[in-house]
């Protein structure tokens, strides 16, 4: 009886499917073995801290979807399973789902709902599968010390422990490393084939993710892409918002959505011959409070922070075996001055990664990454190595 | 009376054929012009096929047109090109097989998609119809009495547009040259997942890249930039191989006595493989079915 009911919703919830149009899937599932330095911690080298020696394991799986509803409208969503912060495999989110609508005979396309978030080249690349190496660039990935709820100060996580919902404050990333956003989005063809703008009104700044908590954030985005050769794209990147999330920790904070976060970011692709270089570079200021863990409280008013962060890639395809490549990142991030302390707000840091990576087939992909980071000032430094091997399945 | 109006329509065809060929020698030469140095600079011991030069450009849109269809009326240059070799003659080489080839059709309401279909970037794809799998169902007689000639299949280019492999299988003989340009104002990466040697790099549009067929078998292709992208060349140990029409009817002609291991190739279902005998000069039906019951 259970079982008739249950075929019966089913039926039903597929019913409407059959409707409009066919409904296109993919999906991927990629399997992780990894191992890490005896310092790696999940915000500095996305190598959780309890996972340090060698586990093997399911790391992420994907289902997309694309269904057209009639000419010019489309849904379009992605239903992820991934580790809980490297942790295990039990984060299941839906970071895309949007409706597209394309006028016919016209150079603009609108999307609303949860898309891709239009900063940068890397948010481009979501699937590990078009992903050269495994980890994220330093900007996506590493954890600085500026924390959505608590503002800034300095040692964030690693020398001072304060927590705030019960969770210990270890800062955030510079763009948020989810990659995606909520809200409008207006995808413009300037030039066909030539010059592209997306320009979004979203959920907040860069480094905000999707976190539910008030007050209500917002910012914008957009990307101005073009391929002035056939050789060479070329992007430019704005965005600005806010990102402060009310919280015990900052309850007598007034004027949360007067902290801010701009980032300004360029990124290029040159590709010849079985050879492709890329790179992107990133400034990011920051208008924040800064919280005194001694004493529990704020310093009125904001201070002003800056930072920088860049990587460049380059990629060999190797000649003789078609479907396998070598390559190789060279990535940074450099902390401006704290305003009249003279100390920088965080530590200058480098990583190096080599990466390998083969198609087996039309649906097997093996790759592996190997990198070492040096953080400037810090005992642990050089003990954050981290070595993945991924083989992604994808249909 | 009747002398007048024939000297007329004589002069009338003389003009018309004039015309025709002074058309296509500009058509050749310039295209051909365009791409000579291009061509010209391929490693040694690949010579490009001079007709290679006229076709490049025009691949895409014309490959539908020199996809072998004998059923299709073509005028006689163009027939030429569509005939695949042929073996050196011997009695009773008259024999034909024709049939039809039930072809598969994509899901009602679900299927699988092109990639991951981003916001802002949608997979590109091609609308010409050699981009269809059911366009380009290949049938091919595999001689088991007789090794037959292996002449290189002549003309041999897979082009890509719009993040697209046109047309999406090529038959050729083993030992053919297969040329591949690019035909998108962005760079592909192609290479073989089946036949690693085939890897042509980051390539500007408009040139031509050689490589030799070597092996026989089903060589897939793919980008890796674009990775949705697919494609197949069908290196085939026989010269007897047609491409199915729009129909789903293919004939193949000339083919000697003897027996025939017949395949039928389509990119997403695969191969259906049936056994025959011709002699005499016969004309048998063999029909192929990738419908599922």
């Amino acid at each position: 009886m259970r079982t008739a009911r249950l075929l019966a919703t089913l039926k039903l919830a597929a019913l409407p499917l059959a409707l409009p149009g066919q409904l296109e899937f993919n999906a991927s599932a990629s399997f992780e073995l990894s191992g890490g330095g005896d310092k790696s911690h999940y915000y500095y080298n996305e190598i959780h801290e309890d996972y340090r020696g060698w586990r093997a394991g399911l790391a992420q799986a994907n289902l997309m979807a694309r269904w057209p509803l009639a000419s010019g409208w489309q849904l379009q969503g992605r239903l992820l399973l991934e580790r809980d912060q490297g942790q295990r495999p039990e984060q299941l989110s839906l970071p895309q789902f949007n409706l597209e609508w394309a006028p016919k005979k016209s150079a603009v396309r609108f999307t609303l709902g949860r898309f891709l978030y239009p900063f940068g080249a890397f948010n481009g690349r979501q699937l590990p599968a078009e992903r050269t190496f495994i980890a994220r660039p330093l900007a996506y990935s590493y954890y600085v010390n500026i924390s959505e709820k608590a503002g800034f100060f300095p040692g964030m996580g690693d020398q001072a422990k304060i927590k705030a919902d019960g969770e210990t404050q270890w800062g955030s990333t510079l763009l948020y490393y989810g990659g995606y956003a909520a809200g409008l989005k207006a995808h413009w063809e300037i030039c066909p084939r030539k010059a592209w703008l997306d320009a979004a009104v979203v959920n907040g700044a860069p480094t905000a993710g999707p976190r539910p908590g008030g007050p209500l954030k917002w910012g914008f985005a957009s990307r101005l892409s073009a391929q002035p050769d056939f050789w060479w794209k070329q992007g430019l990147s704005l965005a600005y918002g806010t990102f402060m999330e009310r919280t015990g920790i900052n309850a007598g904070l007034e004027g949360l959505n007067a902290f801010r976060q701009a980032l300004i970011g360029t990124d290029c692709q040159f590709s010849f011959g079985y050879f492709e270089l890329s790179g992107e570079l990133i400034a990011a200021t920051y208008r924040v409070p800064r919280y005194q863990p001694e004493e529990g409280n704020f310093v009125p008013g904001a201070v002003h922070l800056k930072a920088i962060s860049g990587y460049a890639d380059i990629k060999y395809s190797l000649p003789f075996l078609g479907g396998a490549y070598l390559a190789y990142r060279i990535g940074g991030m450099r902390f401006g001055k704290i305003p009249g302390e003279g100390e920088q707000w965080d530590n200058n840091l480098r990583r190096h990664s080599l990466a390998a990576g083969y198609r087996v087939n039309s649906f097997l992909l093996v790759q592996a990454t190997g990198s070492v980071q040096q953080v400037e000032d810090k005992a642990w430094s050089r003990h954050q190595q981290a070595f993945r091997l991924m083989v992604t399945a994808f249909y | 009376m009747l002398k007048t109006a024939f000297l007329l329509t004589a002069c009338l065809s003389l003009l018309v054929s004039r015309f025709q060929i002074a058309h296509s020698t500009r058509g050749e030469i310039s295209r051909g012009g365009e791409k000579a140095q291009k061509i010209g600079a391929q490693p040694p011991g690949e010579s490009a096929h001079p007709r290679l030069c006229g076709l490049a450009c025009a691949v895409s849109s014309k490959i539908n047109a020199l996809s072998f269809e004998p059923d299709i009326a073509a005028p006689p240059a163009m027939a030429a090109r569509q005939q695949p070799p042929q073996p050196p003659p011997r009695p009773g080489n008259a024999n034909e097989l024709y049939g039809t080839i039930g072809l598969p059709h994509a899901g009602r309401w679900m299927a699988r998609g092109k990639g991951y279909n981003k916001d802002g970037a949608p997979a590109m794809h091609s609308d010409d119809p050699m981009a269809d799998p059911n366009r380009n169902v290949i049938v091919s007689a595999h001689p088991l009495d007789f090794a037959p000639a292996l002449p290189p299949t002549p003309e041999a280019v897979v082009t890509q547009k719009e993040q697209t492999f046109l047309p999406c299988v090529l038959p050729v003989t083993v030992g053919s040259t297969v040329y591949f340009m690019n035909e998108d104002q962005f760079v592909h990466s192609i290479y073989s997942m089946t036949l690693r040697s085939i890897a042509i790099g980051r390539r500007p549009p408009g040139e031509m890249h050689p490589r030799k067929i070597d092996k026989p078998g089903v060589i897939q292709l793919t980008c890796d930039i674009h990775t949705h992208m697919r494609g197949v060349v069908l290196s085939l140990e026989t010269p007897y191989f047609t491409r199915a029409g729009a129909d789903g009817r293919y004939r193949l002609r000339g083919l000697p006595d003897g027996r025939y291991r017949i395949e039928a190739y389509h990119l997403d279902a695969g191969k259906r493989t049936l056994e025959t005998t011709l002699s005499g000069g016969q004309a048998k039906q063999l029909d192929f079915n990738y419908v599922k019951p």
